[in-house]
């Protein structure tokens, strides 16, 4: 049950990240900030394969559970690497978006205040 | 004559053919095992215009590096007897070795620096399968419960029938009933 819990993707995970932002030239912050959603988002990558392993195992029998088994954490894996690194390069853009969204909650919240 | 330019050329197609060719050998053996190395490839391909092709070869160097690239595809022999039981003919391990051996031998040791983030994601990736084994007996009573509450809620959201038989186990009702039928 241990191997299931993912602890190893999450150190590869910390692993790749490692090489990935002593290339990069962004700043600190940016790189702790990025590297905590990147690794945070691997423990749901690692529910999502429980889950494709025990849906298969009830759909189509032991076997393919079996198959499964053997490859979904890889290509999960994988998937959200390259997700992630995809979110990484638009970084500025995701931050933006980001902001926008904040300064649009803050702005509803003090219409809400007014008309209380 | 060639000109030194083609030389070059052709030195970093023949390094890169060699990097390249043992991760073949790799997937063959655990299809999966060569994702790590490859992207490892990547990043050194990437530094293709930092490693430096034009430097003098010395013998002894190339000599030395050309014996570590053959020894890597014998650890095999040396491990499992001694180690592990059940290890690929050719994974991870050996490619380090054979990569150190390429490099050193093309490079000597300045490249070493300058090709840190591949050769330390090449180590390090594999290396940690190492870290959860120490890891187990201090987090897995705290982290197997959570991760097991968490698995039997989304299942039981999707509406797969399962059932908790201990603390850390589920087990589908289906698998449950052919135990219980036979």
């Amino acid at each position: 049950m241990w191997n299931c819990v993912g602890v190893n993707y999450v150190l590869v995970f910390m692993v790749i990240l490692v090489v990935m932002l002593f290339e990069d030239a962004s700043d600190s912050r940016t790189k702790i900030l990025w590297s905590l959603v990147g690794i945070i988002g691997t423990i749901p990558v690692n529910f999502i394969r429980i889950t494709f392993i025990f849906v298969a195992d009830y759909l189509f029998g032991f076997h393919a559970g079996n198959e499964v088994h053997m490859s979904a954490g890889y290509i999960l894996f994988f998937i959200w690497l390259g997700f992630f690194f995809y979110l990484f390069s638009k970084r500025e853009t995701v931050a933006m978006k980001f902001h926008s969204i904040q300064s649009k909650l803050s702005h509803l919240s003090a219409f809400a205040r007014r008309y209380r | 004559m060639p000109s030194t330019n083609a030389l070059l050329k052709n030195e970093v197609t023949i390094f890169y053919l060699l990097t390249f060719a043992p991760l073949i050998l790799i997937a063959y053996f655990n299809v999966f095992g060569v994702l790590i190395p490859m992207f490892g490839f990547l990043l050194l391909y990437l530094k293709k215009e930092d490693l430096p092709f034009d430097q003098k070869k010395e013998f002894v160097r190339v000599v030395f590096g050309v014996t570590l690239m053959i020894g890597s595809f014998f650890l095999y022999f040396s491990w499992v007897p001694l180690f592990f039981s059940h290890v690929y003919f050719y994974n991870v391990t050996n490619y380090i070795v054979y990569i150190f051996g390429l490099c050193f031998g093309f490079f000597g040791l300045s490249w070493l620096k300058r090709a840190f983030s591949p050769l330390f994601l090449m180590v390090a990736a594999p290396a940690s399968h190492f870290i959860p084994i120490v890891l187990e007996p201090h987090a897995s009573p705290y982290a197997i419960p959570a991760a097991t509450d968490i698995t039997l809620s989304i299942l039981r959201v999707l509406g797969i029938p399962v059932i908790r038989s201990s603390t850390n186990v589920l087990i589908l009702q289906q698998v449950m009933d052919n135990c219980l039928f036979r």
